[in-house]
């Protein structure tokens, strides 16, 4: 098991009403699994991500998350944890524009202090994986979104994640550059990282073993 | 919003009163219609090609002699200052002092515009006994100001001269070198048997030279012409073997106040490259304060980059846009306008007081004040609205809503360029604080060689009857066990060297080196100089057995060096040769500093003398002497009943040699601290757009890794650098100018690594400070907030 959510709720509270977000939220999900979040907008699918990604935090409930449990863990410990063992994509790459590709790619291995050597052999390694060698020096503004969507995985994985987070990551690219990034996942989750998308996509759905639909911040139903 | 404003206003104000500061000191003389046909006549002294002394006082046959040799020449006044400081005057049995008086010429009336009050000017001062007042002076003395037909009386040694009161002026205007009290006839001067028994002045005396001269140049001449012909009259001056020595140079009357530094000036003159320099500073203020409001508009502008979305949405056109954003920089700048009113209102006495300015200054009173208001305001619109009306208005809409931005790096690079030069200058003027803080500190503190500490200085009363009396002045006030010593001299450390007398060419005897050096001559008795502490490096000091008539001098070290004498006990027992007599050389004295130590050692010849003619010097054990002040003119009032008391402390006379360097550098220090605020208000302006541009990618990193430390260090290495950059632009300049600065003075500091360090620290500081407030705030904020806008 990679972690476990149970009894959990988050809400805000507008003009005296209690809006949930999240509403018993009951969720378990084990190492190598392939997890799809469906529903439409607004219906907490992109707060159910940041929770698990510990971006977020939630009112009530407890998540485990390997031996750890993150709803009693400091800000401090919580932040190391998720450095340690998720990477996260986002639908709009979010890569940083003044940096090269190499650069980008390295960024998280600056904060986790690895030594420049060892990052140069990660990040070479990285590079070679998803055959963008030849773009090392490129800026993210000079490439498809479908090749910045690569280096935002490439970014993700280089600490070696247990868990990879994927905020629609096809949501900005044609459905050629889709098709490549989901046989991508495929392809990571063959290897052996446990990936949960979110997505509109039912195509993308499908990659995935597992489909949970969200509505009003509620999972409905799991497929 | 509220930076912005202050930030601005503060700009305006600040380089507003620069300007009319500047303004004042640049309207030296303008009061006179004739300024720029006045030129006085100053006289070096030469040795060879060198120039050896200056000095502002000429001869006084030399303005008749101009005006009758030089075709370019149409009128002259001598203008002889009397009794410097001041002098007596007396009014019924009332006893005054009147500081500022002159004696000058019929013609000086025509040449400076000081018209009459009461009076009048046909063949005014052709007589002898003739004064003119201000109306100050006359309210003083008479309580109205119509007081033709009075009569003044001032008492000298030989006598009391009277002087008849025939016009009455207005006082003097606070921008002329020349500021009078009381104005008396020449013809006075050599005439009056009182004057001429205390000056002995005579119409074709090229001896003594102790009064000021003035020419009037005829209406169509250029002052080249002038300047040439001055040349000849030098070179006719020599044929006659009237002046073999020493050349006369003019001076236009307008660039006395600001590039004349001689001795015997009038007053102490400002300094133009003090002036440029404040000017040059006030122009960096505004324009950095321009910079910084449009950095903080522009990055504000980018907040509203929303707004101006949806206005495009709905149909507002650029033009119109343009127009709500010049219409909104123009409203910011005048209401800045309008604060910096406030602000000036605020500080302007205490401005004026700083500055030095005349207390009566008006600054709202002028019509140029208020066009450099408008030419601000506008200039502000046109920086600061202009740049944010055209970035702003040509964003395309749906790339606005989604919350991307285009931001050109050159404009960034430009922002960062002029935060650079801001910092530069910021670095270099708080450098220079130091530097001169350091410097005038030093020569304060400096070993005078003099101990002036617990001394009052009384002045002698005027009538020889009553000096004879001395020495029961000395015996009553030696009886008092708080009083250490009672000493005479003519003059006293501290004064101004222009209050002693000068000779030029003393030599010795047996001639070593024959030069024409300027001696300074001063009078002493035998205890002035153990009063004083000066000390004897050989020889010895004046004693019991000392008298005027035995011709003896004790000389100081500069002395004996100009007559190349390399040590001091080959001096003792040498015969020097001046005013016809010959003068045996009793002692050496170690050098002391006469006016303070800004200026070199001058070299002083003490006479003997035993009379109260000028000064007694009253030195006290241990008690304060501002709290025995009353003793003291009681015993003086008793011993000297018909004498004005009239005293000063002898360490002040030292404080008051620093007066403008203290206003200067008041002045710089309100300056710096201006120019400091605005860049760091600019500063943050650019943090401020620094975060809210990096906010997506200070919300990636932390997402894949970074903490608070990380972000804040990301975020202030860029301030770092920029103030690394203006510290490499702005230490090797300041370095050039302090250096220059500190050639100004005799004895100077060295150059501290830490003078350099110091400020360069305390500007980090204050960067950190300020970036700090926004980048901590950037820091912490949770990434998911700003990677929402998808």
């Amino acid at each position: 098991m990679l972690l476990e959510i149970k009894d959990l709720f988050k809400w805000v509270n507008s003009g005296g009403n209690r809006i949930f977000l999240l509403n018993d939220i009951e969720l378990t999900i084990n190492e190598g699994d392939f997890i799809s979040i469906m529903g439409p907008s607004g219906s907490g699918k992109t707060t159910l991500l940041n929770v698990i990604g510990m971006l977020d935090d939630f009112n009530e409930g407890e998540y485990h998350f390997l031996d750890q449990e993150v709803h009693t863990l400091k800000e401090k410990y919580r932040a190391k944890l998720y450095k340690d063992y998720i990477g996260f994509v986002f639908q709009s790459y979010h890569l940083i524009d003044e940096l090269t590709v190499y650069e980008n790619i390295e960024t998280p291995l600056l904060y986790k202090n690895y030594k420049s050597a060892e990052r140069k052999s990660l990040v070479a390694d990285m590079l070679d994986r998803f055959n963008i060698v030849g773009k090392k020096d490129l800026f993210p503004s000079q490439l498809s979104g479908g090749q910045q969507q690569i280096v935002g995985i490439a970014r993700a994985l280089i600490s070696s994640p247990k868990l990879i987070l994927a905020d629609e990551p096809t949501g900005n690219l044609n459905s050629k550059q889709g098709e490549e990034i989901m046989n991508l996942f495929k392809q990571l989750n063959d290897e052996g990282v446990t990936i949960i998308q979110v997505t509109h996509s039912e195509k993308n759905a499908t990659y995935g073993s597992r489909i949970i639909n969200l509505l009003d911040g509620r999972i409905i139903n799991t497929v | 919003m509220f930076i912005n404003l202050l930030g601005l206003a503060t700009g305006f104000a600040i380089t507003l009163l620069i300007i009319q500061y500047v303004r004042f000191e640049f309207s030296y003389e303008n009061t006179h219609e004739k300024a720029d046909r006045i030129v006085r006549l100053t006289m070096d002294y030469m040795d060879g090609d060198t120039v050896t002394a200056q000095d502002c006082e000429t001869n006084p046959p030399t303005g008749a002699m101009a005006l009758a040799e030089m075709p370019e020449v149409e009128n002259f006044t001598r203008a002889y200052p009397i009794g410097e400081p001041n002098v007596n005057i007396d009014v019924g049995n009332e006893h005054f002092i009147l500081e500022k008086v002159f004696a000058v010429d019929n013609a000086f009336f025509d040449m400076f515009f000081y018209p009459l009050l009461y009076g009048t000017k046909k063949d005014i001062f052709k007589q002898p006994n003739q004064a003119v007042i201000t109306e100050t002076t006359a309210l003083k003395y008479f309580n109205k100001k119509n007081v033709i037909g009075e009569v003044l009386e001032m008492p000298l040694s030989k006598g009391v001269v009277l002087l008849n009161i025939v016009g009455v002026v207005a006082d003097s205007p606070p921008n002329t070198h020349l500021k009078f009290n009381m104005l008396f006839s020449y013809p006075t001067m050599l005439s009056d048997k009182a004057m001429l028994g205390e000056y002995g002045e005579t119409e074709d005396n090229w001896n003594g030279n102790n009064t000021l001269t003035y020419l009037l140049l005829t209406p169509n001449t250029n002052y080249e012409r002038f300047t040439t012909s001055l040349i000849g009259f030098n070179e006719h001056l020599e044929r006659l073997e009237i002046k073999k020595k020493e050349r006369l140079i003019g001076q236009k009357i307008a660039d006395i106040h600001l590039y004349s530094n001689k001795p015997f000036e009038t007053e102490p003159n400002g300094k133009a490259s003090s002036v440029f320099f404040l000017l040059g500073v006030a122009f960096l203020v505004i324009i950095s304060a321009f910079v910084n409001y449009t950095n903080l508009a522009t990055s504000k502008a980018l907040d509203r980059a929303k707004e101006v979305g949806i206005r495009k949405v709905v149909g507002s056109t650029k033009s119109q846009l343009r127009v709500q954003f010049l219409i909104e920089s123009l409203l910011i700048n005048f209401c800045a306008g309008i604060c910096a009113i406030i602000l000036i209102l605020i500080s302007k006495s205490k401005f004026i007081e700083v500055s030095g300015l005349p207390s009566d200054f008006s600054i709202f009173g002028d019509l140029f004040f208020w066009i450099i208001l408008g030419a601000f305001i506008l200039l502000g619109v046109l920086f600061s609205g202009v740049y944010p009306a055209l970035v702003l208005s040509s964003f395309k809409p749906s790339s606005v809503l989604k919350g991307a931005f285009t931001h050109s790096t050159q404009g960034v690079f430009l922002r960062k360029s002029l935060v650079v030069f801001q910092f530069a200058i910021t670095i270099i003027l708080l450098i220079q604080i130091f530097t001169i803080n350091k410097q005038l500190e030093y020569l304060q503190n400096i070993d005078l060689g003099v101990n002036t500490d617990k001394t009052i200085v009384v002045s002698s009363p005027t009538q020889n009857t009553e000096r004879e009396n001395y020495s029961v002045f000395k015996q009553k006030l030696l009886a008092n066990a708080s009083i250490n010593s009672v000493a005479l001299s003519d003059s006293v450390p501290g004064q101004m060297v222009s209050q002693m007398s000068t000779t030029t060419g003393i030599n010795l005897v047996e001639i070593i080196e024959d030069h024409n050096y300027n001696f300074y001559l001063t009078l002493i008795d035998a205890d002035f100089i153990p009063q004083m502490d000066m000390k004897l490096v050989a020889g010895n000091n004046f004693d019991e057995t000392s008298h005027p008539e035995k011709n003896e001098v004790i000389v100081n070290q500069k002395a004996i060096r100009l007559w190349g004498i390399p040590e001091a006990e080959n001096a003792i027992g040498k015969k020097l040769k001046f005013w016809g007599n010959e003068w045996t050389i009793k002692g050496v004295l170690k050098n002391y500093h006469q006016e303070s130590a800004k200026s070199p050692h001058i070299p002083v010849i003490h006479r003997y003398y035993d009379k109260f003619q000028s000064f007694a010097s009253i030195k006290f054990h241990n008690a304060n002497p501002k709290e025995q002040v009353s003793l003291i003119e009681e015993t003086y009032k008793s011993v000297f009943p018909n004498a004005p008391f009239s005293y000063f402390f002898m360490d002040s006379e030292y404080d008051k040699q620093f007066k403008a360097d203290k206003q200067f550098k008041d002045v710089f220090s309100v300056l710096t601290g201006f120019a400091i605020l605005i860049a760091c208000l600019g500063l943050f302006g650019l943090a401020s757009f620094t975060v809210l541009k990096r906010k997506k990618e200070i919300g990636i990193r932390k997402v894949i890794g970074a903490n608070v430390l990380n972000i804040l260090v990301l975020l202030s290495k860029n301030f770092i650098q920029t103030v690394v950059m203006a510290m490499l632009i702005g230490v090797p300049i300041t370095y050039l100018i302090a250096t220059k600065w500190l050639e100004n003075f005799a004895f100077r500091i060295e150059l501290n690594w830490w003078l350099f360090v110091l400020p360069v620290v305390l500007i980090m500081g204050l960067v950190m400070f300020s970036i700090s407030i926004k980048t901590i705030n950037a820091a912490i904020i949770n990434p998911v907030k700003s990677l929402k806008d998808e």
